[in-house]
């Protein structure tokens, strides 16, 4: 760990934005030359507040340094921050979030800019054990990241990092998230929505069919959410920042809610019953063979003789409020020129 | 018979074959609305609509390589390139894959396609805008290669090139277009690949000559006739099949021969109907045959320049009283 | 998606039954029997069979050079293709087109072409067919990332957008153009971007990138793609990251890539994950696993032997077939 170095990192992740939900929805399409163009306003912007460091998770597009070397003339010249590039095997998979989340959190650094959708934030979250995300959209149908300009992103991010842990406690906020247990062991975590599917393979990974859905376990249930969080949504209200979440049971009933389950695709689905569940609750689910899609990725293959439970509880990550951060900073006039 | 433009009577031939075969259809580059660049296609599209007769992108590549794919499912696409200039763009999509489609696997592949090509120059388009290309083309197996002098051939040989199971280069002149002539009313009535046309008897030389030249060589004849020279004129109308027969039971009777084309002389389809002869009628020959070609540069723009440039029936005029 | 325990084992046999031809032709081209090039398709059978098991019998595709998967996962006859790349009389093309044009034309294949990027516009001409003809095929363009620099990649997409044809465009980026990287992070690469699927937004079609490797996920992409064409929605892009697991042709000493790169690729083989998911499910056992490979080893062995023991052409074939149906 290095003390009183001010450092953020940044995770990009290539892949992100162009599965299969450009087919069978109408998912947008986010390709790595804007992904790159994101990374430079974001270096643009720490690079006016004198930051010691910016680690980049390695890429085999580039991003780190196709941003870097689109710099040009007095930008170029004016550049001061020292970019490290992580030196880091490459997977071409997931496994290169996770590892540079957990490198990064060796390292030190103050805040993690993340750019994926859901899947490359519960990768992140589920590796970082007290380092703070700020994560920004470029997924599909997305609820944990948000829709917001960089360079805004990358002066709350370098300012946050000049902040006392009193003042970071107040400007970010915690992270529900969905144990995944499996005979007794944590196989994985799910930010938003842990579905159970009736299926037994992962395929194309996202998820669309509805008519395989048997339970739903969600950290939130909003009005305006897309994915099969949407489903929630019709049925009763938990706040991102509230304690608990619901589980709800699909199936034949008379009691049907349309639900936005994917960028443009609204489905009816039939609900069994539903309830509220506590924060740190337990479920228990009946012994089967079972496809589990987590945050609309469908991950985790479950044996019919596996034994099968889900936890709602809080990740030790927490998730910068970027807004509450500038205004912050605003009042503190950090951005005052004297 | 009826009097018909060059023009319409292609399109006649369109029509009468679209008409009896749902599986005809039309594309290219402003085929439709536009009624194609030299009018060709005209109101086919308010006949036959926008699936049949189909406007495409500027996609040579696309336009060729497509018809290719329609006609090995079942279609018989007419593919139009607006200019024989044009043709370099797509010439993968005509030589390996139009052309050997049928060879390459063993005869299972049907390809039967027309390419239709306005051709050739004295319009002061200029080089590119102005190309003959057809010897380029009866260099290749695979294809067929078609070039109406008037009307009447015109109609009667794309009715042929349409329902032919093979590729077909069709190759128009522009001049021709407006050019009107007798064409049979018979539905029927079609002109089969690879018999060629004695346009005019004669006995003291042969001249053969394509697409516009045989205008021009029957008007020389005309003149010489005058003179009490006596050309018999030879029109092959398709170059590939070539109907080497005819050509050499003339060359028999006359023994010269004058070859007349608007192609640039070297390496032309010219060369090869004298090759044709020096190999299998070199003893009926009194004397060398003669070519009368454009000269081996590109076509200029200037009217003066472009006319210096074209063979002429004057300059057939001249060739034949030399070989006389 | 497929989901029946018939299903699925035929997803395997597809992928063993190329596996297995390949790994033949690879011997018996390295012993001398076979003339000319052969590319083969080793490594990349998820792709050709993921998305040939999307398709219905009138459907079409068109195939490449490397085309002998394309072929099999098509149903082709083994002896057929055996004979065809020995160049022997009995062959699919009687021994006029060899490896690189091997096709069944009866089986919907619109010829294997040697000029990479030549299938995707003919492919789009098929298409139209459908629309000219009032029929519901669809038609899959196999081709390579090299061939989506080409001209023809751009015209044919553009074509196949603009009229909304039946075209399911699936690409097998297998990450080179024989010695040429597909994208690297450096100026000796074949385009600027990485996932050529990147590419569909700019035509005005859906661009998804899958995991070529998993016949599952390739599979599951296609059925949707040839869904949405079928019904009237347009083409689609389909982009299959996989990787050869020989050179570009056999013979290529590979000097531009890595043994270690081709290791990491090959932990990733298509058929041994795909059989892990099946014993995982228990629709396969070890048992079942050999006796099925035993009998594709059958099959391959059967086309050996009649490709061998099949007559040379004779000489005066040299001619015939250049144009259908007999002379010019």
């Amino acid at each position: 760990m290095t003390e009183n170095i001010n450092s953020v990192g940044i995770i990009a992740n290539p892949a992100s934005g162009r599965d299969i939900r450009r087919l069978v929805a109408h998912g947008s399409v986010f390709d790595n030359v804007e992904k790159v163009n994101i990374v430079r306003r974001i270096l643009l912007a720490l690079n006016n507040l004198d930051l010691d460091k910016v680690y980049i998770m390695p890429d085999s597009f580039g991003i780190g340094n196709s941003a870097l070397n689109g710099l040009w003339g007095e930008e170029k010249k004016n550049f001061k921050i020292d970019v490290d590039i992580m030196n880091m095997t490459i997977t071409g998979s997931a496994e290169d979030s996770f590892n540079a989340a957990c490198l990064m959190e060796e390292k030190g650094v103050d805040v993690i800019i993340v750019l994926g959708g859901d899947g490359t934030n519960r990768v992140v979250v589920k590796a970082l054990k007290n380092t703070a995300v700020l994560s920004l959209s470029t997924g599909t149908n997305n609820v944990f990241p948000i829709m917001a300009e960089s360079t805004m992103l990358g002066l709350a991010a370098g300012l946050y990092t000049k902040f006392t842990p009193e003042e970071r406690e107040k400007v970010t906020q915690p992270i529900k998230c969905i144990y995944i247990i499996k005979d007794g062991e944590i196989v994985d975590i799910a930010l938003i929505d842990a579905v159970v599917v009736n299926e037994s393979y992962i395929g194309s990974k996202a998820l669309w069919h509805v008519e395989l859905l048997e339970e739903i376990l969600v950290t939130r249930s909003t009005s305006y959410d897309i994915g099969m969080v949407s489903i929630a949504g019709r049925l009763t209200d938990v706040g991102v920042l509230d304690n608990g979440g619901a589980f709800i049971r699909i199936g034949d009933s008379e009691h049907k809610v349309k639900a936005a389950i994917a960028p443009g695709v609204i489905k009816t689905i039939p609900i069994k019953d539903w309830k509220k569940i506590k924060q740190e609750e337990v479920i228990e689910l009946p012994k089967k063979k079972r496809i589990i899609a987590l945050d609309g990725e469908r991950e985790v293959v479950v044996k019919k003789d596996e034994k099968l439970k889900m936890q709602l509880t809080y990740a030790p990550a927490r998730f910068l409020d970027y807004k509450a951060a500038l205004e912050l900073a605003d009042s503190k006039k950090m951005l005052e020129v004297k | 018979m009826k009097k018909l433009s060059y023009a319409e009577a292609l399109r006649e031939a369109m029509a009468e074959e679209m008409e009896k075969d749902s599986s005809v259809f039309i594309m290219g580059e402003d085929v439709g609305i536009f009624g194609g660049c030299f009018g060709v296609t005209g109101d086919l599209v308010e006949r036959f609509g926008q699936d049949r007769v189909r406007d495409t992108p500027i996609t040579e590549t696309a336009i060729i390589g497509s018809a290719v794919g329609a006609a090995m499912t079942g279609s018989r696409p007419i593919a139009e390139i607006m200019f024989a200039g044009f043709l370099g763009v797509p010439m993968d999509e005509i030589f390996n894959q139009a052309a050997k489609m049928c060879y390459m696997t063993g005869g299972q592949a049907k390809v039967p396609m027309v390419l239709r090509v306005p051709n050739g120059a004295g319009i002061g388009a200029a080089a590119q805008h102005s190309e003959r290309t057809e010897a380029w083309f009866t260099h290749i197996p695979g294809l067929k290669v078609v070039y109406p002098s008037n009307a009447a051939d015109a109609k009667g040989l794309l009715k042929t090139a349409i329902r032919d199971d093979n590729p077909v280069m069709f190759f128009e002149h522009k001049i021709l277009y407006n050019h009107v002539g007798d064409v049979p009313e018979d539905e029927d009535y079609v002109v089969p690949f690879g018999v060629a046309e004695v346009k005019r008897e004669g006995s003291d030389l042969t001249i053969i000559a394509t697409g516009i030249e045989v205008s021009h060589s029957l008007e020389a004849a005309e003149k010489l006739a005058e003179e009490g020279i006596s050309v018999e004129v030879i029109d092959p109308r398709t170059l590939v099949p070539f109907d080497k027969e005819t050509l050499l039971k003339s060359v028999e009777k006359t023994g010269k021969l004058l070859i007349v084309s608007e192609e640039t002389k070297r390496g032309s389809f010219a060369s090869e109907i004298s090759a044709v002869v020096a190999e299998e009628g070199l003893f009926y020959l009194e004397q060398p045959i003669k070519r009368v070609c454009a000269p081996d540069a590109p076509v200029p723009f200037s009217s003066v320049l472009e006319q210096a440039y074209l063979p002429n029936p004057d300059d057939i005029v001249t060739a034949v009283k030399e070989m006389l | 998606m497929k989901e029946s325990k018939e299903e699925l084992v035929k997803l395997l046999e597809d992928m063993l039954v190329i596996r297995e031809f390949e790994t033949k032709v690879q011997k018996h081209f390295a012993e001398g029997e076979i003339p000319g090039f052969v590319h083969l398709y080793l490594g990349e059978e998820a792709v050709a069979v993921g998305a040939c098991s999307a398709l219905k019998e009138d459907d079409f595709i068109t195939s490449t050079h490397r085309g002998h998967g394309h072929l099999l996962a098509r149903g082709g006859d083994l002896k057929k293709m055996m004979a065809e790349i020995f160049g022997k009389a009995t062959g699919y093309n009687k021994g006029k087109g060899g490896s690189m044009h091997i096709a069944d034309v009866s089986l919907g294949i619109l010829g294997a072409n040697g000029i990479v990027g030549a299938g995707l516009p003919i492919a789009a001409g098929s298409g139209i067919s459908a629309q000219i003809l009032d029929k519901d095929s669809v038609t899959i363009c196999f081709f390579g990332d090299g061939a989506s620099n080409r001209g023809t990649f751009h015209e044919a997409i553009n074509m196949a957008s603009v009229w909304d044809l039946p075209v399911v465009f699936v690409c097998e980026n297998n990450l080179y153009g024989i010695s040429m990287p597909q994208y690297t992070n450096d100026h000796r690469k074949g385009q600027n971007i990485q996932d050529v699927s990147d590419r569909a937004v700019a035509y005005g079609i859906s661009g998804v990138t899958v995991d070529g490797n998993d016949v599952m996920a390739v599979n599951e992409a296609v059925v949707e793609a040839v869904k949405k064409a079928r019904s009237g929605g347009g083409p689609s892009l389909i982009e299959c990251k996989t990787y050869r697991h020989r050179g570009h042709f056999e013979g290529d000493p590979t000097v531009y890539r890595s043994d270690e790169e081709v290791e990491r690729w090959k932990e990733k083989d298509p058929i041994d994950r795909f059989v892990k998911i099946l014993k995982d499910q228990e629709i396969l056992d070890d048992e079942g696993y050999k006796e099925l490979r035993n009998e594709v080893k059958g099959r391959v062995e059967e086309a050996l032997q009649f490709a061998q023991e099949s007559p040379e052409p004779d000489p005066s074939e040299v001619t015939t077939d250049v144009y259908y149906g007999g002379a010019e």
